[in-house]
């Protein structure tokens, strides 16, 4: 059965299309839940990927949900997309259902002020030296720190040259290189 | 310079943790056309204004773009049986009954038509006038205690039937002293 079929026979409910949908894209969007789970701080239990991979096909069969998908060939992309929405929709709920906080804010101890402040001196230089970035710049740099991605694959991603990228990188590199340097922090 | 990175990685990560998505964040189709390259230039400016400052969209482009590059068709573990079954059970649960309630009514459709017709044909056709008569009986009964409302009138009938008549009585005196009483 082709996509557009599955597809067309999901929007109409049929029993037989649904079928082969959850079969097709389950692993995918199974994949797409674990890893934006992963790449929180929320610590999630298996019950919680169970729930939430519920949703995800709730959320397709209810409503206009999938009547909403523009290019049926991009239809992977379009539901990990989807999924990931969902799984960070659930990790906000259960937080505020917690209350608590992704992110805790280190309580300062005496032995620990002096090396914390230190820290927060040179994330508030990094924080200065991204905020003055272009945005190209700026989206180059954090694929490439916090996302770890080759020099090649962002390219690939903001349909630059290598080069540019590279160029980039380097220079950001100096930069913040540079703004430690001025506050004194040279031996990183 | 590692450890610069080490610190430069953790301040952003801290960002993309704090990050939420907001109205203004990228829709699904955008992320997916900024990465297929098919947005002109002044659309593509815009999202790469909002990625510059949004790492939540920025984090989504990032997993779109690795599930692409895995080859999308084969990724991830295997997923257990008993999840891929309840989400196919989702179109037969109660949320969404359409599936199967289509046919249903159909049939039940069919049996008032043919019913209708039946009742026609008996008196277009006088030598088959009995035999019509009993089909149109015969679909009549089917579509009504197929359909919804002759099953709650079959209801209603059992119940009155089983139910004993003394509550009712009581009911009904009750009402009657009330109206003869000198208050009202």
């Amino acid at each position: 059965m082709k996509v557009h079929k599955i597809i067309e026979g999901c929007l109409n409910k049929d029993k037989k299309s649904w079928d082969i949908f959850v079969e097709k894209y389950s692993k995918l969007i199974y994949w797409a839940i674990r890893k934006r789970l992963s790449a929180s701080s929320f610590k999630s239990s298996q019950d919680d990927i169970d729930y939430i991979f519920q949703e995800v096909f709730l959320l397709i069969l209810q409503g206009d949900k999938l009547g909403q998908l523009k290019d049926i060939k991009t239809i992977a992309s379009w539901l990990v997309v989807v999924a990931s929405n969902k799984t960070v929709d659930f990790i906000r709920r259960k937080i505020k259902e917690n209350e608590k906080l992704v992110v805790d804010i280190p309580v300062l101890k005496d032995d620990k002020f002096e090396e914390e402040l230190h820290k927060r001196d040179l994330l508030n230089v990094l924080g200065n030296i991204i905020d003055t970035l272009p945005n190209k710049e700026k989206i180059v740099i954090s694929f490439n720190i916090i996302e770890g991605r080759t020099h090649k694959e962002i390219a690939e991603i903001t349909a630059m040259p290598v080069n540019t990228v590279s160029t980039i990188i380097a220079r950001t590199k100096e930069k913040v290189k540079k703004g430690l340097e001025k506050i004194g922090l040279k031996d990183l | 310079m590692r450890k610069i990175e080490e610190y430069f990685k953790n301040y952003l990560k801290k960002e993309v943790s704090n990050s939420k998505n907001t109205p203004q964040c990228l829709s699904e189709e955008s992320i997916i056309d900024y990465l297929e390259n098919k947005l002109d230039n002044q659309k593509r400016k815009d999202i790469e204004k909002h990625l510059s400052q949004c790492n939540f969209c920025l984090s989504q482009l990032n997993l779109v773009f690795e599930a692409k590059k895995s080859n999308i068709r084969n990724i991830g573990d295997n997923v257990p049986v008993r999840l891929i079954n309840k989400a196919k059970l989702l179109i037969n649960n109660g949320k969404n009954t359409i599936g199967k309630g289509g046919v249903s009514r159909m049939k039940k459709n069919l049996f008032l038509t043919g019913s209708i017709i039946f009742f026609i044909i008996s008196f277009l056709l006088p030598k088959y006038f009995i035999q019509c008569l009993v089909v149109t009986l015969v679909l009549s009964v089917r579509w009504a205690f197929e359909s919804e409302n002759g099953r709650t009138l079959i209801m209603v009938f059992d119940s009155w039937r089983r139910h004993s008549h003394d509550e009712d009585n009581q009911v009904s005196n009750c009402l009657k002293d009330r109206f003869k009483s000198p208050r009202l």
